[in-house]
């Protein structure tokens, strides 16, 4: 059961996804729930704690949330005092129902086991929540059995699927829910509030939070601020920013070695799992050569403007973006359980082999 | 809150509800028990989001209030526990002492507001039934079972209804796994008007109320929106229907067209507990060869080997093979306790229907298997 937002998170939701608590608040307003609610955005945009606070007002019982439809200006706004309120901070309450996913999928087994539940009628409030957190990660057959109850669940029930983005979804499923979309952070809030914590420059703390693309997560660990995580993330990024420029510079000049490129995929993949963050570094990495080109107040990775300006510079504009398609298809390979070194070797090697039709 | 109650009491009343308790559900809370005291009363509650038991006790209550505390711990502190008089007493921050003098327990309790709502019962007409029948027609229904990963309502649950005979309204219920069923009426008095047509109730909860029902005395029973309630005296079960639709399982009940053939039931479910011995998981069937006053029943099981009995009968019709798994036969027999029972068969994509000879209050319907 994941955490509630103390009231103060509320407004905090209410300054960061404005567009999304106005649909919401027009929801209750008219007083129709939609079948199912579907919150796409970033991780830590708040689209839990939107769930949570949606079902929160719909069913909180002090006496001026009943009529809320009246001249209440913010129906979103559950009291957290009655006992409906105080059950869902707690993670108490028999009718918010949470599928999450299990080594990182939702199984059929899970949708499954909703159909038991809403057999019988909710508990005790009026309206059953079934929040399902990271719907993308439903295999087919999971998002098959849930397209059923998704379109006719029963009398008190409603169904609030997050999730990333909209392609790991199926069609179908798109289709039955209320799309919402959850912004990413603002960069200045989320500078502000790590600005808070670290004391990294405020330069490095706007390139982090920049290379996560708003992820708080991701940026928290790029400034070695995750206490879970034991790499230095602020040294690995210099390493692997010089690693990579080296490959590419080498390739221009017509230096094809593959000794470096394959050295790099195996020190990447010697520690299993923690993928993710070097290959968001290349990507930003390969976006800033490819924006340098157009618009250098742009870029990112401001700490290695000069470098980048040499690497941009040598090379032709459609480079880049060739090699960013390049990773983004190693991602998918990788994430399709391919083996990540031998998916990483043939990328590097692509990197520093000497770009085709271009004489230096 | 502080109070103390009798240990015996307490300990009957708790051991209870340790079914209900210890069901597992996506809430902690629900392996807890709620206790309530208020004025000279204690009212214990246990809620597994679907079964709901509420018992009041008498108790010297010093101070009210609310606890909400493990079921399992304190059923067996008390179980333990020497004295006839057990003393609770709620300190601050939801720490419970339990004993006095030489033993004593500091138990760490949750938050009582966290507990699920108890349904309200109000302006319900309640039926009366005797317990001992009462209790007959749920151990029937439980009789059948269901796996752990039955999504089907109709075998999640038994189905309870108003039948009108011609001495009187009956109770029924009736039980299914899609392979046999169960339909035992029994006689209530009172005025019984449910509000949906086809109330379902969960196989689990009816499990949990067969152990509270007395041998003895009567027990009203009633149904209002959402639940299936049961009380005596003090105590009360309440379980949440299950929503759905019920198959129409007369069909399967009707025998008219069928040949009754009458059998001694001792002698019968011997036969079927000797062919039983063959059954192994892949090979269930035992074939029924109904000739002229004859019925040869064999079982063959590749894996171990085969058997063969022969049992004269009063048949006359047409000699038919039909196959069945005898430890439905054995099921049914033990609910039927007439010294004579009556197979009703017909061919062999039939049903075989179990009666007892003068009883027309239980039947059990055993589905042909295809061979």
């Amino acid at each position: 059961m994941p955490p509630l937002s103390p009231p103060s998170r509320a407004a905090i939701l209410r300054e960061k996804q404005p567009h999304v608590i106005t649909g919401l608040e027009a929801i209750l307003h008219s007083g129709r729930l939609p079948n199912a609610l579907l919150f796409t955005g970033n991780c830590n945009t708040g689209k839990k704690e939107a769930a949570h606070l949606f079902a929160m007002s719909l069913n909180c019982r002090a006496p001026g949330n009943k009529d809320a439809s009246a001249e209440k200006k913010e129906p979103l706004a559950p009291c957290m005092h009655c006992v409906s309120c105080k059950k869902r901070v707690a993670g108490m309450h028999p009718d918010v129902i949470v599928i999450t996913p299990e080594k990182e999928k939702i199984k059929i087994a899970q949708i499954r086991d909703i159909y038991t539940i809403i057999s019988s009628p909710p508990h005790e409030s009026a309206q059953r929540m079934i929040l399902v957190v990271d719907a993308h990660t439903m295999n087919p057959e999971a998002g098959n059995a849930l397209l059923k109850i998704l379109e006719e669940p029963p009398p008190g029930t409603f169904f609030i699927l997050t999730a990333r983005d909209l392609s790991g979804l199926l069609p179908t499923i798109i289709s039955r829910c209320r799309h919402l979309r959850f912004q990413a952070t603002p960069m200045a809030v989320m500078i502000r509030e790590l600005q808070k914590t670290t004391d990294a420059a405020p330069e490095y703390t706007a390139i982090a939070a920049a290379t996560a693309d708003g992820n708080m997560e991701m940026t928290r660990q790029f400034l070695n601020l995750d206490a879970a995580c034991t790499t230095d993330w602020i040294r690995r990024r210099q390493w692997l920013i010089a690693a990579i420029s080296q490959l590419i510079q080498n390739g221009v000049r017509g230096i094809t070695q593959a000794g470096p490129a394959l050295f790099l995929a195996e020190r990447l993949t010697r520690d299993t799992g923690e993928l993710e963050m070097p290959l968001t570094l290349i990507n930003t990495w390969l976006r800033d050569i490819m924006v340098m080109a157009h618009d250098p107040e742009q870029v990112v990775n401001k700490d290695f403007f000069t470098q980048l300006q040499k690497i941009s510079d040598s090379l032709p504009g459609t480079r880049a973006a060739q090699w960013i398609k390049a990773l983004n298809r190693a991602e998918k390979r990788i994430k399709s359980n391919a083996t990540p070194r031998l998916v990483l070797e043939s990328f590097f090697l692509e990197l520093s082999s000497v770009p085709t039709g271009y004489t230096i | 809150m502080k109070f103390s109650a009798d240990r015996k009491k307490l300990s009957g009343a708790l051991n209870q509800v340790q079914g209900i308790t210890s069901r597992k559900t996506n809430l902690s809370i629900t392996s807890d028990v709620l206790i309530k005291a208020t004025g000279s009363e204690l009212v214990i509650t246990a809620n597994d989001l679907e079964t709901v038991f509420c018992g009041t006790y008498d108790a010297d209550v010093e101070s009210d209030g609310m606890i909400s505390i493990n079921s399992k711990k304190i059923f067996e502190i008390i179980k333990e526990y020497p004295d006839t008089q057990l003393p609770v007493n709620e300190i601050e921050n939801r720490w419970v002492e339990i004993g006095e003098g030489n033993i004593q327990y500091h138990i760490v309790s949750s938050d009582c507001e966290n507990f699920p709502e108890t349904p309200i019962i109000e302006n319900i007409t309640f039926i009366e039934v005797d317990s001992i029948q009462f209790k007959k027609m749920v151990d029937v229904a439980s009789v059948i079972g269901f796996s752990p990963d039955e999504k089907r309502i109709y075998v999640l649950g038994a189905l309870l209804e108003k039948v009108t005979e011609e001495n009187g309204d009956l109770l029924r219920m009736v039980s299914t796994d899609s392979r046999r069923l169960n339909c035992i009426d029994i006689p209530y008095s009172g005025d019984f008007d449910p509000p949906e047509e086809t109330i379902i109730i969960p196989k689990k909860g009816l499990s949990e109320l067969s152990k509270f029902i007395d041998s003895q005395g009567t027990m009203q029973i009633g149904v209002k929106e959402n639940h299936f309630i049961a009380k005596k005296e003090n105590e009360m079960v309440m379980i949440k229907l299950l929503s759905g639709d019920y198959p129409d399982y007369r069909r399967v009940l009707n025998t008219e067209s069928f040949t009754p053939i009458e059998i001694n039931r001792t002698m019968f479910f011997l036969m079927m507990k000797r062919m039983s011995i063959l059954v192994s998981e892949d090979y269930k069937s035992v074939i029924f060869n109904f000739k002229k006053n004859e019925l040869v029943v064999t079982i063959t099981n590749p894996e171990i080997g085969e058997s063969k009995e022969e049992f004269s009968i009063s048949y006359t019709g047409e000699p038919f093979e039909s196959a069945f798994n005898p430890k439905f036969f054995m099921d049914a027999i033990n609910v039927i306790k007439n010294d004579t029972i009556t197979l009703h068969v017909k061919d062999s994509r039939n049903p075989c229907v179990v009666q007892g000879s003068d009883n027309t209050q239980l039947i059990c319907a055993i589905m042909a298997m295809s061979v």
